[in-house]
Formats: structure tokens, sequence, C-alpha cells
């Protein structure tokens, strides 16, 4: 493990889903450092919760995206994570929308590992979703997650709502359930390859793959695609000191470019090798 | 130390797991339709040799074949071996045989053990004593009562009871009896006062001298590449290109729950230097659709009956409704590395059989009487192992097979087969290596390749094309297909399996729209599928699975599925239970998308449900030995649909949206050393 930069900012899922405008186009992008020992960080919230055990000091990102260039389509996160004894806690906010429409979600996280070779998580969410005119709704949800360690290959399995969830305040429709399943290899310590399928309850299932690779001791590169959503996107990061900088991007054919940016501090204190 | 640590048996495969490749292969029996056929095609036979492991200083070439794990040029590779350097000191010199790599030395260590070779007795009664004697018995239902039930059209209870009875001395004497009873059956009637529908007997002796084996009472015939008599353990299209040849011996004890695929009467296989030679002669009671006349006389039959149910008034009548004869026998030379045979059979019923005069049957068998004949070879040259058979039926219709196995290089396998069987041959208990589920009308050439470019690292190809010269059911004109997968493994180590499996399906049917004219439409269906296994720890083992499939048909729209799994299995060491606990969440489109997925089951039970529509799975098996003779399984699973109001069709029908199944089943070793499983 690196001493200084394991903190990747750019951990990105392209998940183009129309249904809900929480799950961002070019963040959450945790399906490639999710599934790696060494490059997981405090984006994984948004992939599979149990990745934040690998985690070995506070930390907190904030990322921001801007939706096919409109700002009523815009899309902010709020991560932070802090480990505790051998457990790991962690803390999500996410807004998307204007005042006309917007739903936001704060979740709360847990992990730990269990041995070398298991690492578990789960996380409660709380979702609203306001309209102007029409009142809110809210529901509760829970995700469930584990990551599997073996050699350079990890793999990992997350479910959210696995059994749905039920939007409180109407008769409304019910949080769907999602299942991922993540696999990732770490061919080197220069280039990681991942691939995650993602299913959610009556949804096309999507497949995202992507690969990251450091250009130079504070530089990344990363890229990837998503089949459902028909999106290409690609990133780059820099590091100073427990900061990271990562500027990212992706083209949909008929929507056209999504811009974001994601700041994260990796915390004080020094990690030993 | 080395040494010890690549042989010790790998955690991923315990007792009551198939091998990857075997579980492939009883799914696609199931796709097929065949899930009757599941517990009784000898499947079995690896759970026998689970619980009485093949001594490897003992055992021959018909034995190490049976276990389809090895290649020919494999098991020739291990007997030259062992015929150099005589009998192997224990299990750990298996790493010395060349061609054997540690991969698949894991692949056979649950079946197999190195012990000494203890002489055959001359007394045969001595056989009878110091054997194993092993008792078990089954009892399974589901919980929501069908249609069948409801409308008091099944008149039995909706419990399945199995029970069966076996003696074994070691592989020279075995004789069992089994009794069943299917859901829906009265166990007691005028028409069984034995009680139990199905009853199965068999006594089976090996090395009586010049006698290689003897059977009485019900038996398995399997001859040749399967184009005219199979009923040995038969594999079709997997990633495993072993499978590609069908090996078994000739005859075979029938302990199995199928109430259709053996025979039952007497068999004998002798042997005298190079040639073997086997007779057999079956007289039995089938079930099949008879049409009578106004007065009741049998006139001529339809159909044969395969399922074993016996629930219904309709289905009652046509229990053991046909007598048949079937004889036959086998010549074999073997001289070294190539062996050639000629086979025949014959088959005589007590009714002539006529079927609906549409298209598709044209060729079907008529007439009271069936008769096939065919010759096969086999022959090792260098690294290729050629073999092949020759058949022609009644009406001199013909069928061909041939086939090579060759071994490029240590790390890489190549099976080519080609086939071609006339549109109007048939065979009533042929199954040969073919995308049709029996013999006939069928061409192709199918091409398989097995890979190893690193230690952890597996690739199996295969690619077949073929086609159907006549129609076939549901195609109603010529058409073709075509089949590919590419399957990727990765074992970094002994705990962690990982694959990857894409399969591709292209075949025709006939459109469903009304009319004389029914246009050919393709059918495209894509499956990829991703599997990982690891053990935790030595006591927890954990699986997943994640599942797609897509299907297409010209001018329909297409449909997708998926399905992913959890399995954790908890065996703690030295403690009597294992638990097996798996959590499902399936989304199909339609029928055409379903998904399978093999499931453990109780001891020599194999379930492969297949998945439609939208709902979530689980199950609970609990393996628990009371003490050192007993040993019991309880499963409860149960099948969640989310949208359904009803399941099932016909009397099948349950409703509701939920199906619910336990089962419950309990081993007796009475004496010997019957291992138990775990």
């Amino acid at each position: 493990m690196k001493s200084g930069w394991i903190i990747f900012a750019l951990i990105w899922a392209q998940e183009l889903q129309a249904q809900s405008g929480l799950t961002a186009l070019n963040a959450g992008y945790l399906g490639a450092g999710t599934y790696s020992r060494s490059r997981a960080d405090v984006f994984c919230l948004g992939n599979n919760q149990a990745a934040l055990a690998g985690l070995e000091r506070a930390c907190a990102a904030v990322y921001f995206e801007r939706r096919f260039t409109l700002a009523e389509l815009s899309h902010y996160r709020l991560y932070a994570a802090c480990p505790v004894g051998s457990t790991k806690f962690g803390l999500s906010g996410t807004y998307y929308g204007s005042s006309l429409y917007h739903e936001s979600s704060i979740g709360l996280a847990y992990a730990r590992s269990l041995g070398e070779k298991v690492e578990v998580g789960a996380q409660f969410n709380y979702q609203s979703t306001s309209q102007q005119g029409y009142g809110n709704q809210a529901s509760a949800g829970v995700e469930l997650g584990a990551i599997f360690h073996a050699a350079k290959c990890n793999i990992g399995l997350q479910a959210s709502n696995p059994v749905a969830g039920l939007l409180k305040g109407s008769s409304g429709p019910r949080l769907p359930a999602t299942f991922r399943f993540g696999m990732g290899y770490d061919v080197s310590e220069l280039l990681l390859l991942s691939m995650e399928l993602v299913k959610k309850e009556k949804e096309t299932i999507d497949c995202l793959a992507s690969l990251e690779f450091q250009l130079a001791p504070s530089v990344y590169w990363r890229a990837g695609v998503s089949s459902a959503s028909s999106l290409i996107w690609m990133s780059a990061g820099f590091l100073f000191r427990q900061y990271r900088l990562d500027v990212v991007a992706s083209h949909h054919p008929q929507l056209g470019f999504s811009p974001g940016v994601a700041i994260l501090f990796a915390g004080f204190k020094k990690k030993s090798s | 130390m080395l040494i010890a640590c690549i042989i010790l048996p790998a955690g991923i495969v315990n007792a009551q797991d198939l091998p990857p490749a075997t579980e492939e292969q009883v799914e696609n029996l199931s796709q097929q339709g065949n899930e009757e056929g599941i517990e009784d095609l000898n499947i079995s036979s690896l759970t026998h040799y689970i619980e009485h492991r093949l001594n490897l200083n003992e055992a021959g070439e018909t034995e190490l074949a049976s276990l389809q794990i090895l290649t020919p040029q494999q098991i020739r590779q291990f007997l030259e071996y062992r015929r150099l350097l005589g009998s192997l000191v224990s299990i750990y010199e298996l790493q010395a045989v060349p061609g054997w790599p540690v991969t698949l030395i894991r692949e056979l260590l649950p079946y197999v053990q190195v012990s000494s070779v203890v002489p055959v007795t001359k007394d045969i009664l001595a056989r009878f004593r110091g054997g194993d004697h092993s008792f078990s018995a089954r009892i399974s239902a589901t919980v929501e009562r069908s249609r069948g039930y409801l409308e008091n059209k099944y008149q039995g209870s909706n419990a399945k009871f199995l029970t069966r009875y076996r003696y074994q001395f070691k592989r020279l004497l075995q004789f069992g009896v089994s009794l069943e009873k299917d859901a829906g059956e009265r166990l007691f009637n005028k028409r069984k006062p034995t009680g139990f529908d199905f009853i199965s007997f068999h006594l089976f002796l090996r090395q009586l001298g010049r006698i290689a084996c003897m059977a009485l009472g019900d038996f398995t015939v399997s001859m040749g590449q399967g184009l005219i008599q199979w009923q040995g353990l038969s594999f079709k299209k997997g990633t495993d290109i072993v499978a590609v040849k069908r090996q078994a011996p000739v005859l075979a004890p029938y302990a199995g729950a199928g109430e259709f695929e053996f025979f039952r009467g007497i068999g004998l296989t002798v042997q005298h230097r190079a040639i073997e030679i086997t007779g057999f002669l079956s007289l039995r009671n089938l079930d099949a659709n008879i049409i009578r006349d106004s007065i009741g006389r049998a006139l001529y039959f339809t159909s044969y009956q395969t399922s074993g149910n016996h629930r219904t008034s309709s289905e009652r009548e046509d229990r053991h409704a046909l007598r048949q004869m079937v004889g036959g026998g086998s010549l074999t030379f073997k001289s070294g590395r190539w062996k050639a045979g000629v086979n025949g059979i014959y088959i005589k019923n007590a009714l002539d059989m006529q079927q609906d005069t549409k298209p598709y049957n044209l060729y079907t068998m008529t007439g009271d009487r069936w008769l096939n004949a065919s010759i096969h070879y086999e022959w090792t040259v260098r690294s290729m192992h050629l073999f092949g058979e020759a058949a022609v039926d009644k009406l001199m219709r013909r069928a061909i097979i041939q086939g090579v196995l060759v071994s490029m290089d240590s790390r890489a396998d190549l099976a080519i087969l080609y086939r071609r069987l006339d549109a109007g041959y048939r065979s009533l208990f042929g199954n040969a290596f073919t995308v049709n589920s029996e013999p006939g009308n069928e061409e192709g050439l199918y091409l398989g390749i097995n890979v190893r470019p690193a230690t952890a690292w597996k690739l199996s190809l295969y690619a077949d094309h073929y086609r159907f010269p006549w129609l076939k059911f549901g195609v109603d004109a010529p058409s073709r297909g075509r089949d590919y997968l590419v399957q990727v493994n990765y074992t970094p180590d002994r705990q962690t399996e990982l694959y990857s499996r894409f399969r591709m399906s292209i075949s025709q049917s006939s459109s469903s729209t009304a009319g004389v004219m029914k246009q050919l439409m393709t059918e495209k269906r894509v499956t990829w599928r991703i599997h990982f296994s690891k053990q935790l720890t030595r006591s927890f083992q954990y699986r997943n699975r994640v599942e797609a499939s897509w299907f297409s048909r010209e001018g329909a729209d297409g449909q997708t599925g998926f399905l992913i799994l959890a399995d954790l299995v908890y065996k703690p060491l030295l403690k009597p239970f294992q638990l097996t606990g798996r959590l499902q969440y399936f989304e199909t489109d339609g029928y055409d998308s379903r998904i399978y997925a093999y499931e453990n089951d109780v001891l020599s039970s194999f379930s492969v449900p297949g998945f439609a529509g939208r709902g979530g799975r689980y199950y609970l098996l609990i393996n628990y030995d009371l003490g050192r003779r007993i040993s019991t399984w309880i499963r409860w699973g149960q099948i969640i649909y989310y949208q359904n109001q009803t399941l099932g069709s016909g009397y099948d029908e349950i409703r509701g949206n939920k199906k619910s199944e336990w089962k419950f089943q309990v081993r007796y070793l009475l004496k010997g050393e019957g291992r138990k499983l775990r």
C-alpha cells in the first residue's frame, strides 16, 4: 500500500438511471477503486460500503457535477469516513436537482474487516423527494455489502433494499431493489482493471468497466464505459500532500457532456507502511 | 511439505459438491427438460465414488473412464505409469504421473484413494460378508397444494417417498432394493399390494473368473458411443472436452429412481484375454399410451410414458401397459492401444407403435419390433485418441460419429467430433453426443479446446455447427444452428475459484402465427455467468454468482434475464453438522430468458430449478450426523414471485405467489467401511 496518497478521488461509476437523480452520472465512480485493496477511498460509500474497511485514516470528500451542463440537473455529494478501532464509520449526503424538484439523501455507514480476506459493511439511508406544489415523500432504506480478497483479485457483492422499502407520506412506489456484483484486478501498482454489474429492479442490467493507470507519482488517469447508458467517461486526478483534485467528464451520444469535479482530503494521520 | 500443501484436499470441493464442469452438465440436463432423469442417469455414480473411493491401485481403464474427469490419454498415462513403477505408495505420488496437472489431481481427490490391492476371493459367498450395508429413506413434499390435490385428481398424498437398501462388497458384489412413490400417487391400492409405485432390485457381481461381470435384476447397458444404446452417465456439450467421448462400462447396476432408462433381466460379460463378450436380456412392462377399441382391447400404442407419474386415472391406465422384450450384445476386441467391437440390440413390444401422421413424425419408429446394430473403435496414436461408431437401424438408415481427442501440449487439449445421422435414423435407447435428445436427424461438427496458459488460469472454448435435415417438433422445415462457449477460470489458490462463462446459441424454430406455411424464425440466446467461490476460513465457504441472459427471436420482442445468488456453507471441523444456505434474486422478462441454477441438495438428490419471472429464492440445508452410522439431512426452500397470482399450469397450478418445499433424508450404515458424507 502506498504511503501518503492512497486515496483516489477518481472513483467513478457511470450510472445513468433515469428513475433517480441521486445516482450521479460521473461520480459514485467507485466501481474501480472499490474493488481494490489499495485504491479504495471514501467514495466507495456509493458502491459498496464494505470497502470502507480498508481505510486507515479519516477522510472527507466533496463532489459536484453538472449533468449535461444543465444547472437544474446539478448533483452534489459529501462524504466523510473515520476509523474507530477496527471498525469504520462513514457519512454520506447527496443532493440533486433544483428548487423546483430535488432529491436528497443522507446515509450512515459501518464497515469492518473479518480477517485478511473479507470485509463487510452496511449503510442506512434516509431519502426524500420534493416537488414544488406537490409536497414531499420520504423513505428509509438499507444497503449490505461484502468484499472478498484473493491474491490480486477482489470480488464484491452489494444489495440495496433487497426486499424493497416503501415511500412514506404517500402510497407511492417502493424503493427498488438494486444488486451489484463487482470485480477488480490489481494488475500492478500502476494499473487496476475493474468491472461491475448493476441490476436495479425492473431496469436494464448495467455493465460498468473501467481502468485506472498511474501516469506519474502525482497524476492518475481513469477511463470507463457504461453499457446501459452508453456513456464513456474519463478523469484525471492530481495529488498534493493529503489533497486530491479530480476532474471528470462523460459523454452521452445524444445528451452531450457532463463535467464534474471532486476534492478529497485524506486526513492528517500518517499511515504506517 | 510442498507436495502435501498441494495435494491436501481442496477446500472448494466438498463431498456434497459436484465438480464445476459436472454441475454445468447437470444444469444442461435440466434445461433439456430431463429433471426426472437427473437422479437416475448415474450421476449418483459420482456420489457412489465419494462413499466408496476408487482404489487407484486396482482401477482399470473402464473404472477410471467412468469418473468422467480423465481423458483417454490421461488414463493411459496413469496405467502405463502403474505398469512400469508398480502400485502407488500414497496419494501424493499422483503428481509424478506424466500429464496429470495439479488441478486435475485436486478434481479427482474426492473420488479416489490409494490402498493395497486385496486379492479377489474365489469364494463368492464370502463376498456376502464384511461389506457395507446402507439403508436410506427420503421424504419430500411441496407445502402448497396444487389444483390436482384440491380437485381430487391426484389420489395420493403430495409427499414423495424413496427408500433404498444397498449392500456393497468393494467393487466385487453389489445388491440392493429401491422403493419409490411419487407425489400424488397412492401408497397402497389393489394394483399395488406392495405399496410402492416403483420397486427396483439389482444384483451385480464382478470378477467371477472368466465372467467379468454379471447383472441380475435392474441394470443399464451402454455400448459404443451411444448411437444404438446408452443408459450410463452421458453429457452433452460443456466446458470440459472429456464429455465429448462416451465412456462407461457396458453393464452397470441400476439403483436409480427413474422408471424408464434401464433394463430388467439378466446381463453377462465374459472376458478371455483380449476378447470381451456381453449379452443381455430384458423383459419388463413399460408405461405407454395405449389406444383401445370399443370393447377395451389394446390395438396399438402411440408413445412411451417416461415420467413415471401415476397420479391421475389416465396416468394409471398407462402404467405398465406395454410388455417389452429387449435382447442384445457386444463383442469387443482390445489390443494395446486400440479397441474395436460390434454391437446389436433387438426390441420387441407386445403392440405396434403408431404415432400421429404429422410431417415431423414421418420417420418415427413403427411396428412392434426394432433393431439397431453398430461397430465402434478406439485408437490411441501418439498424443491423439481417435474414436467412433457407425450404426444402422432396422430400415438400414445410417448414423456415424467420428471424434478425436488430442493432447496438443501439456497445457492444451483439443476435441473434434463429427456426427452424421440420417433424417430417419432411430434408436429407442440411444444417447449420443448430439443436440437432439435422441440420436437421429442431425449433422454437425464440434470443436472444443481447453488451454491452461498459466497455473492459475484455464480457458475453455467450443464451437458447434449443426443442421437438422428433416422437421422436428416445433420446427416445420429443415433447420440449422450453432453454439459457442467461452469460459475463463481463475484459481489463484486452493481456496479461491472464479470463472466467467459466455455462451451463445443460435437456432431456428417455426413462428407461432396460425396458418399452413410457418416461416422459420432465428432465435438467439446469450448467457453470461460469473461465479465466485472462496473458502473464507476452515469452516466457512462463500459462493456468489451473477448470470444474465438475453433472448431474441425474429419478429418478436427480445427478453432479458438476471439472476444473482449468494451461498454460505458452514462446516466446522470436528463437528457433526454442516449448514448450507442460499439467498437469491431473479428477474426475467419471460420463459425464454429463464435461468437455471444448481442447488445443493440432500445426498444423491440433485436440484436444478429454472427461474422465470421476478422474485426471490432461498433455501437452507442441514446435514447432521447422529453418531458414526446415522446421517440426516433436512432441507427447506421457498420461491417467492413478486407479481404472480398463480404458479404452474394444469393440475400442477398453485394459487398464490409462493412455492415451498421441504425434504428429509436419513441414512444408516449398518457395518463396513462406508464413509460418512459431509
